[in-house]
């Protein structure tokens, strides 16, 4: 295969080489005890997406997510007030979970199962039987919050209990260009849903570099690839550290299907009725530290967030983003036929991430290999080691040492 | 009485196998199928697409009748199948083994 490309930068540049060219050491990509620094020094510590406001649309309006990295089960609400709030699923007087048998409803209050205890939208206790027995107040007795927020439609949580940033800090310069996307303004959305064998950072660099697309997308990757740039290679790269940014390229002789012409030319009338257009935003690929990943295609405006659950083993959740209910058999068609092709796209990729998993597993490697254009996957290990390398400088400062 | 609209009752034949309920019971039957019952859906949709969305669209999603769902419902299981067809081709076969581990949770048509 022609290793040059018309469009694509040659070498690396100053902001891509000052992020270094050695090997990455592998064993932070399948240790447990490295996995276990990176909850405590990141994923505790850091806003993760926890679904879109288009989920809470109503006052009462809640919604249950799991994040098995912290044990934790949340309960986020639309109050009465409007306000949305996150809290622990967890009844302060034992500790039983309040909801355990829904992801997603509407409620006027939420009531343990166990003995009752019953909580407002806003977190605080409303009645208890038999409360005078206990050697409590009820102000002391509220549903334990989280700190959530809101940007481009998207929901985060911080589950450290004061977050060293807020929201709108953390994404700095990446928000105004979320706000440009269809997803900001989104209020349904396909979803699917998949759990891999590999570690968070194995599943989520294999949709942050292009070298793969030709070889394992082979079919369905005609759009991203061409005899200009035979490998698909982004336009450029953009650091606003610890997050990152491709500008896609597309391959403009792509020749679509009919049926792909017919779905993709209704969601693009769709799209200019609603007001959207091409704009810096909806060109931008947005990886999101540590693990969303956000494009405001016109066509298939889309997130993907990668939830680790152990060392080995983590969550996917991709949705496609609509504004508008399904107003025509044209549209329903089209967001069926967008869904669709974008999963068997992701489809694609999940065999060789198990199988890059289980070869990382073996211990067989010391270290792994990032080229010019695997810069994100480099980027993002460097952000992780900084933050793992100072939780366990902190820890051997005050008690004695990490995980390890 | 016919279960799809006149102008597409040469179809008829298509309605039990491919005029299903839901997002992911489209998916999974598209992963199900034969190569020759992929090819039978494509072959004879694929003319109609434009024609028959046109159609439904005359009419609107909330006054259809059951043979005008029982046509989107095969517009929507084309909708998976031309992706067999037109991209996968002899591919289908290894990628069906992969595509039931993302499972569709939620689409405005219903999941």
């Amino acid at each position: 295969m022609n290793q040059s490309s018309s469009v694509i930068p040659e070498k690396a540049s100053a902001e891509e080489l000052a992020l270094g060219t050695d090997p990455i050491p592998a064993g932070p990509y399948f240790q447990e005890a490295w996995f276990l620094d990176e909850v405590e020094a990141i994923f505790k510590k850091t806003w993760i997406n926890i679904g879109h406001r288009c989920e809470l649309p109503e006052k009462g309006s809640y919604i249950v997510r799991e994040l098995e990295f912290a044990n934790a089960s949340l309960l986020i609400v639309r109050g009465t007030d409007d306000c949305i709030r996150a809290f622990h699923n967890v009844c302060p007087h034992r500790g039983t979970q309040l909801i355990s048998d829904t992801r997603e409803g509407r409620a006027g209050t939420f009531s343990c199962p166990y003995h009752r205890w019953t909580f407002n939208h806003d977190g605080s206790l409303r009645a208890a039987p038999d409360f005078q027995r206990f050697y409590l107040d009820k102000s002391q007795c509220g549903l334990t919050e989280v700190a959530t927020d809101q940007a481009a439609g998207m929901l985060y949580v911080n589950l450290d209990k004061k977050p060293q940033q807020s929201l709108a800090d953390f994404l700095g310069a990446l928000a105004p260009l979320m706000e440009e996307t269809i997803i900001a303004k989104a209020d349904n959305f396909s979803e699917y849903v998949y759990e891999i064998d590999a570690n968070w950072k194995v599943t989520y660099d294999n949709f942050q570099e292009n070298y793969h697309l030709t070889f394992v997308h082979p079919r369905s990757g005609g759009a991203t690839s061409g005899t200009d740039n035979p490998f698909g290679y982004p336009l450029a790269y953009g650091f606003q550290d610890p997050h990152r940014t491709q500008t896609i390229w597309t391959n403009s002789e792509y020749q679509p299907s009919n049926t792909m012409m017919t779905a993709f030319s209704s969601l693009g009338r769709k799209a200019a009725q609603t007001g959207f257009m091409d704009t810096t935003g909806t060109k931008q690929y947005f990886a999101v530290f540590p693990s969303l990943f956000m494009f405001g295609s016109l066509m298939q405006p889309f997130t993907h967030q990668v939830y680790p659950i152990s060392a080995t083993r983590s969550r996917g959740v991709i949705r496609i983003y609509w504004i508008g209910k399904d107003d025509s058999a044209s549209i329903r068609f089209a967001r069926e036929y967008a869904m669709a092709s974008a999963r068997d796209i992701h489809s694609e990729d999940f065999s060789i991430i198990e199988a890059g998993q289980r070869g990382l597993n073996s211990g067989a490697l010391s270290h792994i290999h990032y080229q010019q254009q695997e810069v994100l996957c480099r980027h993002l290990f460097e952000q992780v080691r900084q933050r793992v390398d100072a939780y366990r400088n902190q820890l051997i400062a005050t008690d004695g040492g990490p995980h390890s | 009485m016919s279960n799809l609209p006149e102008p597409f009752s040469d179809l008829e034949s298509l309605v039990p196998l491919w005029a299903i309920e839901g997002s992911a019971a489209r998916a999974a039957k598209r992963d199900s199928s034969s190569a020759n019952e992929r090819q039978e859906l494509f072959t004879a949709l694929h003319p109609r697409l434009s024609e028959a969305l046109e159609y439904l669209d005359q009419i609107g999603l909330p006054s259809f009748t059951n043979a005008d769902q029982n046509l989107m419902n095969l517009l929507l299981s084309y909708a998976h199948v031309s992706l067999a067809v037109e991209v996968q081709g002899e591919d289908e076969a290894k990628l069906a083994i992969w595509r039931p581990k993302m499972q569709l949770t939620r689409t405005p048509a219903g999941a």
